[in-house]
């Protein structure tokens, strides 16, 4: 469905009514849209009830959305971070944000990040230990800041480049890419602590 | 250091975040490499941010639940994912089931499954301590006029039972009651014959301030003492035989 056009029927049947297009538009995005809600709040509780919402919003808005401003993906994923933002300021859950600043304890006899990378990748049975690191993954993406996280999301997980990202976030595209390098510098920093508080 | 390259932590940074992702070209990659290499506060940056994207890249893709798509169609268009898009190549019975499983979806719950097995254990227990057998029940049985006469043999029955009982229970205490009195007295003359005590001064009555009608608490202590088992077994033993005269009123008289 990453064809514009195929995407411009589909919504115009959406618009005139047609509750058949809709169930195939909500069908085609509503996994991704989950994803964003998940990956940001870190609840799946949350995560539903956002992705409802963002439906919702996107059921009573779809008339204003006017293909020539951009593409339907980021009018989509705008909403949906909008609405991310404000859950957080609602919640204010996730303030306590680790400092750029805070230095790693010095440990020569540490692996490093990419040895860690690389034990981690080895053909192993171990189904347990890849899911446990995807889930240290995860709570250490909650630690970052909701800028941060929100770029790092889109970026590496949502595969969006950097200009849609910028529509999204409303900022330059040199302030997406700063936040996407603290924010992948930042989560590699709370991994590693992770790590050698659990060694 | 880096004036041999031209190449600086500014430029360092911007391309950080494409180098990290391998998108760089030849050329700028040439000395993004070089200032990595040399420059010792852009060198952890890039370790960092390569790692960093690493682990970002071995999240999976979050599975919604399984309800949400419903959740949300009936939310906005307020159909039913069934309803919107009905199934045309189904058996008539796979047509009924498809209708009737949305509707019952709330029911088939644990908990829904956990009460209705609590109830049926429940009326089983009941129906097989009231004596009821699903299997003796016909069709007749179930007609209001055989209901009604059921209840009423049983209600009788129970009744009949109930009295019986109070008959036999009344009839037992009644032969107590008659044994307790001949104990008495036999074992009264025993007493009248002990040599008399000193006529003791009458103690000083209390006060009778008991102005509710009922009788003093010593009295009935009094009479529940006559009966207790210990006293009637601290009396002395009886070595002649016991004479009862049983004397029946003549109701021919009367």
């Amino acid at each position: 469905m990453d064809d514009p056009q195929a995407v411009a029927v589909l919504l115009r049947r959406c618009q005139a009514g047609d509750a058949a297009a809709w169930e195939k538009l909500v069908s085609l995005h509503h996994r991704r849209i989950y994803n964003i809600c998940y990956r940001f709040t870190g609840s799946p509780h949350d995560a539903e009830d956002l992705t409802q919402e963002v439906f919702i919003r996107m059921y009573r808005t779809l008339s204003s959305y006017d293909a020539e401003r951009g593409a339907f993906q980021t009018w989509m994923t705008t909403l949906t971070r909008n609405l991310l933002v404000d859950h957080f300021r609602k919640s204010r859950q996730d303030r306590m944000t680790d400092s750029l600043d805070a230095a790693p304890a010095a440990d020569p006899d540490a692996p490093s990040l990419l040895d860690r990378l690389e034990d981690r990748g080895r053909p192993t049975d171990h189904g347990v230990e890849a899911r446990e690191a995807r889930e240290k993954v995860h709570l250490a993406l909650q630690k970052l800041s909701p800028d941060l996280r929100e770029a790092v999301i889109l970026r590496d997980l949502e595969d969006m480049d950097y200009r849609e990202i910028a529509r999204v976030l409303k900022v330059p595209e040199g302030t997406v890419k700063s936040r996407i390098n603290r924010g992948r510098t930042e989560l590699a920093r709370a991994l590693q602590r992770t790590y050698r508080q659990g060694s | 250091m880096n004036e041999k390259t031209q190449f600086g932590c500014a430029d360092f940074e911007a391309l950080l975040a494409e180098a990290a992702e391998d998108a760089l070209g030849a050329e700028p990659w040439k000395d993004f490499k070089v200032h990595a290499g040399a420059c010792s506060r852009c060198a952890p940056l890039w370790e960092e941010a390569r790692a960093g994207r690493t682990w970002l890249r071995t999240l999976e893709v979050a599975a919604p639940p399984t309800h949400l798509l419903r959740n949300i169609l009936l939310a906005t268009s307020g159909l039913a994912p069934s309803e919107a898009q009905a199934p045309q190549d189904l058996t008539w019975k796979g047509r009924f089931w498809h209708w009737l499983l949305p509707p019952l979806e709330s029911v088939w719950q644990p908990r829904f499954a956990m009460s209705f097995s609590m109830a049926f254990f429940s009326l089983s227990l009941i129906l097989q301590v009231s004596g009821v057998k699903i299997e003796n029940i016909r069709l007749a049985d179930l007609r209001p006029s055989t209901l009604r006469q059921s209840v009423v043999k049983e209600y009788y029955s129970a009744s009949a039972r109930f009295v019986k009982y109070y008959e036999n229970m009344r009839l037992v205490y009644e032969l107590q009651t008659r044994v307790e009195k001949l104990r008495d007295a036999a074992t009264q003359p025993q007493v009248l014959s002990e040599p008399a005590k000193p006529a003791e001064q009458p103690k000083p009555k209390p006060q009778d301030d008991n102005t509710s009608g009922q009788p003093d608490t010593n009295q009935n202590q009094k009479y529940s003492q006559e009966r207790l088992p210990a006293h009637l077994a601290s009396h002395p033993r009886e070595t002649r035989p016991l004479e009862f005269t049983l004397v029946v009123p003549d109701r021919s008289k009367a």
